[in-house]
């Protein structure tokens, strides 16, 4: 089902919990892993996904369509898992210099962690970048996004993305030649 | 969505190592995680909300009050107890009797000179009419005055008048 005909089914109380479940269904593995990527973990990434679709249920009814659905459940996706971050750090409060290594070592503690293959060691890498890169990268390398829709979630302007990407690639490239 | 070609063109300018990366995700997920996924559809209709600020702020301000007033009540009390108990203790426990033996005769004087002036003109009129009486002696009284005064102030008569 096209995203239009989603909205509009949604909007009919009689269609409105079946246009949720395709929704659902179409979207919950895309923004899984977008939502994954940021918070690391399999248990808060469900957790975090659960409240992006009961945000999605809640707003879709006033969703403007001058914007593509696509983006603006990455952008809720982005936000909720953005609040969560900030939530453990508060908590945790880790020192600064500590958060890259912090990182890692969930990456490490994944049960399926292998440090000799390239895409674990790409996994490493991308965790020694800042947040705002780490996001920017995810987008553009794992979910083919144009800078246009990134922009549209990031709420940064094309042009600041396109070189905020090209510095987190090379950044990675370098961390997977030296490790 | 960009198309993948562009992506992939870029990458090969600026990091071509990580053209070659698998991006299948590597990390641990549940089995049939998606498939399993179920996401709980909220309620259609949200119950009412009932606001409860205008009841919560008279209530508020209505015990605000009784508490000010009891506040004040009890302060008023405590002070007028307390200054009545300070002025019962102050006179209660003074020994007139020894205070007045160590006063001097001249303070006594003093003092009653100026019971004199308190008292008035009529008190004083008083004073001046027993120290007259005193000067005058009973043999410069006339017998007749004499018998008059006791005819007047005694039941029977002692003396009859003799004419």
């Amino acid at each position: 089902m096209e995203d239009k005909e989603i909205i509009t089914q949604f909007n009919q109380a009689a269609t409105k919990n079946n246009a949720y479940t395709v929704l659902v269904k179409k979207y919950q593995e895309k923004l899984y892993w977008h939502i994954r990527r940021i918070v690391l973990s399999h248990d808060d990434a469900n957790d975090v996904l659960q409240n992006t679709f009961i945000k999605i249920w809640n707003g879709l009814a006033s969703f403007k369509e001058n914007s593509q659905l696509y983006t603006w459940l990455y952008r809720i996706a982005t936000n909720e898992s953005l609040s969560f971050i900030d939530q453990q750090k508060r908590k945790s409060a880790v020192p600064l210099d500590e958060v890259a290594e912090v990182l890692s070592n969930q990456i490490k503690a994944d049960t399926n962690f292998d440090a000799n293959k390239l895409e674990w060691k790409l996994q490493l890498a991308i965790q020694q970048l800042p947040e705002k890169q780490r996001l920017v990268f995810g987008l553009r390398y794992f979910d083919e996004m144009t800078y246009d829709e990134m922009s549209k979630i990031l709420d940064t302007s094309a042009g600041a993305l396109k070189a905020s990407y090209h510095h987190a690639a090379k950044k990675i490239e370098e961390f997977i030649k030296n490790n | 969505m960009d198309n993948k070609e562009n992506i992939e063109d870029e990458l090969a300018s600026i990091a071509p190592l990580l053209k070659t990366i698998d991006r299948t995700p590597v990390q641990f997920l549940p089995t049939a995680y998606f498939e399993q996924f179920n996401m709980v559809i909220p309620p259609l209709e949200r119950a009412p909300i009932i606001k409860m600020q205008p009841r919560f702020n008279w209530i508020r301000y209505a015990t605000a009050a009784v508490v000010v007033g009891v506040l004040v009540m009890g302060a008023f009390l405590y002070t007028n107890n307390s200054t009545m108990a300070f002025e019962d203790n102050k006179y209660g426990k003074i020994d007139f009797a020894s205070e007045i033996n160590q006063l001097s005769d001249e303070d006594l004087q003093t003092y009653l000179s100026s019971v004199d002036v308190l008292t008035g003109a009529g008190q004083q009129a008083i004073t001046n009419d027993i120290d007259f009486v005193n000067d005058i002696t009973i043999e410069q009284i006339p017998d007749e005055e004499l018998l008059k005064y006791l005819n007047e102030n005694t039941e029977k008569p002692i003396y009859k008048k003799t004419s």
